[in-house]
């Protein structure tokens, strides 16, 4: 017992060298944090974007009456098919022109997509003529309170055209329209199209999100024979797994962001802790020492040093996790993105789970004790009062 | 001149005097250089892949466009022409410095389906060029099929993989709707006369969701005519100039001008957000390894400080001036990151020699425009990775300097207060 009060007490009374190990593990765990945290959400992003847009599968099709589609698309391994109107049209002002994919924003996609259309200004449409531009490709062209002009075909075949108010920018608007659809209500998109009977978007989830390629394919290939069948015609379709293939290099790389990070950071930090421990143990070996000359053996003193630096190093990663968690919390709440050009845009926020929190105090406390034993046995082994 | 010679051989031998902590801070030190090195190396690789790409497959070595802002993009190109052309100026600089150049019209165009009354896809860039100059200058461009015609004034060039997605084929006909000058939306009819495709490159089909080069290549003259430009007017130039002799001029001259300079990478927006990411990463993790160096050699130089407390009590009991102190330490910090990066850069070197022909990334190849991944020495990275170094550690020491500087020798033998 008294034993293991030594460390607790040593971690008090050498207050400046505990300060700092605890602010080296306090920077590493908030660098983990943020690291982890930001691959995962990338990944899950890569991973359900696509999904949450468009369910398992997705056809792009010509007008269709809706309840005609919904009676047609039985299956027993879907669980809905949700009917979406996505058009394209001109955009005018007297500034600029511009072809344009809008969607309707409605109570159940608003649900599945609020991760992604997160407007950085202004807000999401409420009334019939705010309308929310997507920067994911469009970056600046847009100014919030601008009045635009949207032309486009009906159902009917005649041209209608809207007035608009930019009512809010955001960056991307999940795979909606490749990540550029311009947002309006569902009331909207009705006036537009002078029409609700109408949709021309049919995605489909089924029940069992793990279904094998092949059951997916098979389902796919009989929405597409009834709709060939009944004579819509199919302008694009594909299933969600297919377009993730094609991302699979981008989340190939974000998915090893975590094990590059690990293999960095284990020299790293352990060189830094393991010069700390030699220089701070050095300056206390009279005190080793005296344990050795009390008859305590150089593992016991290996053991009692050690499990000083654990609990500096289990303070300093709370410490770090805490700040990053908090400051994840602030990112949340300034609404941060990342943005490449147009190939890659994200939120800066973080993604962690229990399994990687649980991953970074293991890494953190197996980093430290490979790396601080060499240099405190080193000196634990000289002839007591060698010097 | 002595002073420093005698600064270095004492530096030297306090590197020597602590040799663990100077090991282990040197992983460090050595770790951040060889990732400056390395993440250089990747950038300029991701950089000269794609240019050389560019400059032989659309855009020339650099362009010169009238075009403001992202509307310069090739990918996503404005559906409206720039309100003023490249200016007489610079036209005149070329002719009269014989720089082999070309004249082009850019725009947006958006495709019509006639049989639908509906617009498809997103906006293909219609560029219209000298046929005649350009088709031998872009060298990696080559007909996969069709045949091309000269005589047919609205016969366009479309890259394969848009054609393929719109299954165009040559001798179809397409109605394009564009902007002219004066701003007014009329239909304009083409014939597909070939599908052209890359000799050599990195195949982009089906890597993104959009497509990354909805090319269609017409006569400048032709689309001119159609548009309402009047003769010898262009929105944007492209020069073949490897050497860059005349680029600084140009650069200038444009700016003058309000026009906008860019090189390949810089049209293609989805490329260019590439090769930011690449660049991103890299300096990310270099950032992060510079936090953890300057908490932990801040600290270092701290223990250190009252390590040496009676060494540089004793020098100030000898009539060292704060000066020669502060130098001292100093220099003994540049030399060992000098030492250590100088180690760094001959073991990057070897890893250089031994990368043989190149890398080849697989599926992240897309990153170098599909070439193999051969790791370098970048002048600019040693420089940038050397001085970060430097600052870092400087950084690092101002507090433990100051201490030193404020010393007082007799406190510091001072055994017991009585």
């Amino acid at each position: 017992m008294t034993k293991a009060k030594i460390p607790f007490q040593n971690v008090l009374r050498h207050r400046f060298s505990s300060l700092i190990f605890i602010l080296i593990f306090a920077v590493s765990s908030f660098v983990l944090y943020w690291s982890f945290g930001y691959a995962n959400l990338i990944s899950s992003i890569l991973n359900d974007s696509f999904y949450d847009s468009y369910g398992d599968m997705v056809f792009f099709t010509d007008y269709f009456e809706k309840d005609k589609i919904q009676t047609l698309i039985q299956d027993p391994s879907i669980e809905r098919v949700v009917l979406d109107r996505e058009i394209q049209g001109i955009l005018e002002n007297p500034e600029k022109s511009d072809l344009v994919i809008l969607s309707e924003l409605t109570p159940d996609n608003q649900n599945r997509l609020k991760r992604y259309i997160r407007p950085v200004v202004g807000t999401l449409p409420k009334n019939t003529e705010d309308i929310v531009v997507s920067e994911f490709l469009k970056e600046g062209q847009y100014q919030l309170g601008e009045t635009v002009t949207m032309q486009i075909s009906t159902p009917d075949k005649v041209i209608n055209a809207k007035k608009f108010k930019v009512c809010g920018i955001t960056k991307s608007s999940g795979w909606k329209g490749l990540g550029s659809a311009f947002l309006i209500t569902e009331e909207s998109m009705t006036e537009l199209l002078a029409s609700n009977r109408h949709a021309n978007v049919i995605s489909v989830f089924l029940k069992n999100k793990n279904e094998t390629r092949e059951a997916k394919k098979e389902i796919y290939q009989g929405i597409k024979k009834t709709l060939e069948e009944n004579k819509l015609e199919i302008k694009d379709s594909w299933m969600t797994y297919e377009q993730m293939d094609k991302l699979a290099s981008f989340s190939g790389l974000f998915a090893s962001v975590k094990s590059l990070v690990m293999i960095l950071f284990f020299p790293l930090i352990g060189a830094v802790s393991a010069a700390i421990v030699w220089m701070y143990a050095f300056r206390r070996r009279k005190e080793l020492w005296t344990y050795s000359a009390l008859g305590m053996t150089h593992g016991s003193i290996t053991v009692l040093m050690a499990f000083e630096y654990w609990i500096l190093t289990l303070t300093g990663i709370i410490t770090g996790l805490g700040i990053g968690s908090f400051t994840s919390y602030l990112a949340e709440k300034a609404n941060i993105w990342f943005r490449f050009s147009y190939t890659f845009v994200s939120p800066l926020l973080t993604e962690i789970h229990t399994g990687d929190i649980v991953l970074i105090v293991m890494f953190l406390l197996l980093c430290v004790t490979f790396w601080i034993i060499p240099p405190l046995k080193r000196i634990v082994k000289a002839p007591p009062f060698s010097y | 001149m002595n002073t420093v010679k005698n600064f270095i051989k004492l530096s030297f031998k306090n590197i020597r005097r602590h040799p663990v902590k100077n090991f282990l801070i040197g992983i460090v030190i050595f770790l951040a250089s060889i990732l400056f090195l390395f993440n250089g190396s990747l950038k300029e690789n991701a950089e000269s892949a794609w240019k050389d790409y560019f400059s032989r497959t659309f855009t020339g070595d650099y362009h010169i466009t009238s075009y403001q802002g992202l509307d310069r993009d090739y990918t996503l190109p404005s559906f409206t022409l720039p309100r003023k052309m490249i200016s007489s100026q610079i036209i005149d600089y070329l002719d009269k410095n014989q720089v082999v150049y070309s004249k082009r019209i850019k725009i947006g165009a958006a495709v019509y389906d006639d049989k639908k009354s509906e617009f498809k896809g997103s906006l293909p860039a219609l560029i219209g060029i000298d046929w005649e100059k350009e088709l031998a200058l872009l060298s990696n461009l080559k007909i996969v099929s069709g045949r091309f015609d000269p005589d047919l004034p609205n016969g366009i060039l479309v890259w394969k993989e848009y054609a393929d997605s719109l299954k165009w084929k040559a001798g179809d006909e397409i109605t394009l709707y564009m902007k002219d000058t004066e701003k007014n939306t009329y239909p304009y009819s083409f014939r597909v006369m070939g599908i052209v495709n890359h000799q050599e490159g990195a195949s982009l089909e089906g890597k993104g969701v959009i497509q990354m080069f909805p090319a269609l290549f017409v006569s400048y003259q032709y689309l001119a005519l159609q548009l309402g430009i009047e003769d010898n007017q262009a929105v944007e130039i492209a020069v073949w100039d490897k050497e860059g002799k005349y680029e600084k001029d140009l650069k200038k001259l444009a700016e003058e001008n309000s026009l906008q300079y860019f090189q390949g990478t810089q049209g293609y927006g989805i490329v260019f957000g590439i090769v930011e990411l690449l660049g991103f990463f890299g300096s990310s993790i270099a950032a992060l390894i510079l936090v953890i160096l300057v908490v932990a050699t801040l600290n270092l130089n701290m223990m250190g400080f009252f390590e040496r407390r009676k060494e540089i009590g004793s020098l100030v009991a000898m009539g060292a001036r704060p000066f020669w102190l502060v130098g001292l330490l100093l220099m003994e910090m540049v030399v060992f990151a000098t030492l250590v990066f100088a180690l760094a850069c001959g073991f990057y070197f070897i890893l250089t020699q031994t990368g043989g022909k190149g890398i080849d990334f697989g599926e992240m190849a897309v990153f170098f425009a599909g070439k193999k991944f051969t790791a370098g020495f970048e002048l600019q990275s040693v420089v940038n990775g050397y001085l970060t170094i430097l600052i870092v550690s400087f950084i690092s020491s101002i507090y433990p300097i100051y201490l030193t500087t404020k010393i007082n020798p007799v406190d510091v033998f001072r055994e017991a207060e009585i």
